[in-house]
């Protein structure tokens, strides 16, 4: 079926403008409902491990009463949890981790919450770079949760949640890391941009999650 | 002496043969093989899923979709056979070539939209050989439009860039758990996919996922719409 593979006179800045502020907004994670998403979450762990071990898990559920798309990973860390706790919590490092973010930096640490400034490029060709910032609250249940919320910012809604199973006695750990953002809300061009386009919102939030993920894992294989 | 070394022997036969069961699946086989049928309907019943699969083509990543479907897959598989009804499936395509239709095998030209804004509607077309392994797997890969004209169907891509429609029959037959894999390479598109992957690589993943789980989604709603 279609598999489109030829993107030759997509508008540049648009583009990477809407996937730059994804990412950056997806540098993040939602409270917990009753049965929350995604359902694979409640699989036997050991099974979940072993599936994960010749990949990743995705998965795209609509949630909320603006039914929003929230995008859900799993990944296999080979770190314990606690090394993966830090490795998501060590907010100063993600400007390094992340290809686009330009600063994180902690506002307020108080208890069991974090307030944490981000600062993505949207775009930047030759002279020109464009940054956009917002701010996100975690909540935390160390080391096994760490909830997202929007607190300021162009993009709206954003929402999700870190997870992390042990696994293999302790040793290895599933990561989950789900989250939810409105794209549309960022600017009326980007809006009107996404508004036919499901495929490319769901790209977008997919590929972001997908890069967190893989950095935070990453790192606490490497601590 | 050689009684003791062939029950050696036997017993390293068997305890490879357990842990090679135990595995359950080969690494060539799709992600989705290593779950066992039961947990893998249950998992496919509770929503959209998809896979990033490393371990099936070295060297690759390939996006996987799965779904349940309600209808039997002879049902299912005459929906993927249905190409002239693909634009009412799937917003994107917007027109459907039929060029070469057999037993085993249809050659078809998909156009679609890559990008609606306003009033720039960017359109692009390919044309895909569908090879037939009936009634289970569909195997496409991608022809050149001059060998096409030719009527020349030889596919030429790199079969580890084949994309894969698989149906795996389920409730003793009356539902089919519907799988697609997919590989695109945005990169040699032209100039803006490069720039895309290059800022951030897994942007490629992230395309092909949403593909696959948009497609697998089509073809369920079709099948439950009863057209």
């Amino acid at each position: 079926m279609a598999n489109p593979t030829s993107l030759k006179r997509l508008p540049v800045a648009a583009v990477c403008a809407i996937i730059a502020v994804a990412v950056a907004v997806c540098a993040s994670a939602a409270p917990a409902a009753k049965k929350e998403a995604p359902s694979w979450k409640y699989m036997d762990k050991q099974a979940l491990a072993r599936l994960l071990e010749k990949g990743e898990i995705a998965s795209v559920d609509v949630v909320g009463p603006e039914k929003l798309e929230l995008c859900s990973i799993g990944i296999l860390a080979k770190a314990p949890p606690e090394k993966v706790w830090r490795a998501i919590t060590e907010f100063d490092d993600y400007e390094k981790m992340m290809p686009d973010m330009s600063a994180a930096k902690v506002l307020e640490r108080s208890g069991n919450t974090a307030l944490v400034e981000f600062t993505v490029t949207v775009l930047k060709v030759s002279m020109l770079t464009i940054s956009t910032d917002y701010v996100l609250k975690y909540t935390f249940d160390a080391p096994r949760r760490a909830d997202i919320s929007w607190v300021s910012g162009k993009v709206k809604n954003v929402s999700g949640y870190w997870e992390l199973y042990p696994v293999n006695g302790g040793k290895n750990t599933v990561v989950i890391y789900s989250i939810t953002s409105d794209l549309a809300s960022a600017s009326p061009l980007v809006g009107a941009a996404l508004q036919e386009q499901p495929a490319t919102v769901m790209s977008i939030n997919l590929s972001s999650a997908i890069v967190l993920s893989r950095v935070v894992v990453d790192k606490a294989e490497k601590l | 002496m050689k009684n003791r070394a062939f029950r050696k022997t036997i017993a390293a036969f068997a305890l490879a043969a357990a842990v090679f069961s135990a595995a359950g699946a080969n690494a060539a086989d799709p992600i989705w093989k290593q779950l066992d049928p039961a947990q893998l309907e249950k998992l496919l019943d509770g929503g959209r899923v998809a896979f990033v699969d490393r371990a099936q083509r070295p060297g690759k990543e390939l996006a996987v979709s799965g779904v349940i479907v309600n209808a039997p897959p002879e049902k299912v598989w005459n929906i993927l056979a249905d190409y002239e009804s693909y634009p009412k499936m799937i917003n994107q395509i917007t027109r459907v070539k039929v060029i070469e239709k057999k037993s085993d095998f249809a050659v078809v030209q998909f156009y679609m939209f890559l990008i609606k804004l306003g009033p720039v509607k960017i359109q692009t077309d390919y044309i895909q050989k569908w090879k037939y392994d009936k009634p289970r797997k569909i195997t496409i890969v991608s022809l050149d439009e001059k060998n096409v004209k030719k009527k020349k169907y030889n596919e030429t891509d790199d079969p580890a860039n084949a994309i894969i429609w698989e149906l795996v029959p389920t409730s003793d037959g009356k539902r089919t758990m519907l799988f697609h894999t997919t590989i695109s390479d945005i990169a040699e598109s032209g100039m803006v996919g490069k720039y895309l992957v290059e800022r951030q690589p897994t942007i490629q993943i992230g395309f092909d996922l949403a593909n696959a789980l948009i497609q697998t989604e089509a073809v369920k709603t079709r099948a439950a719409s009863g057209k």
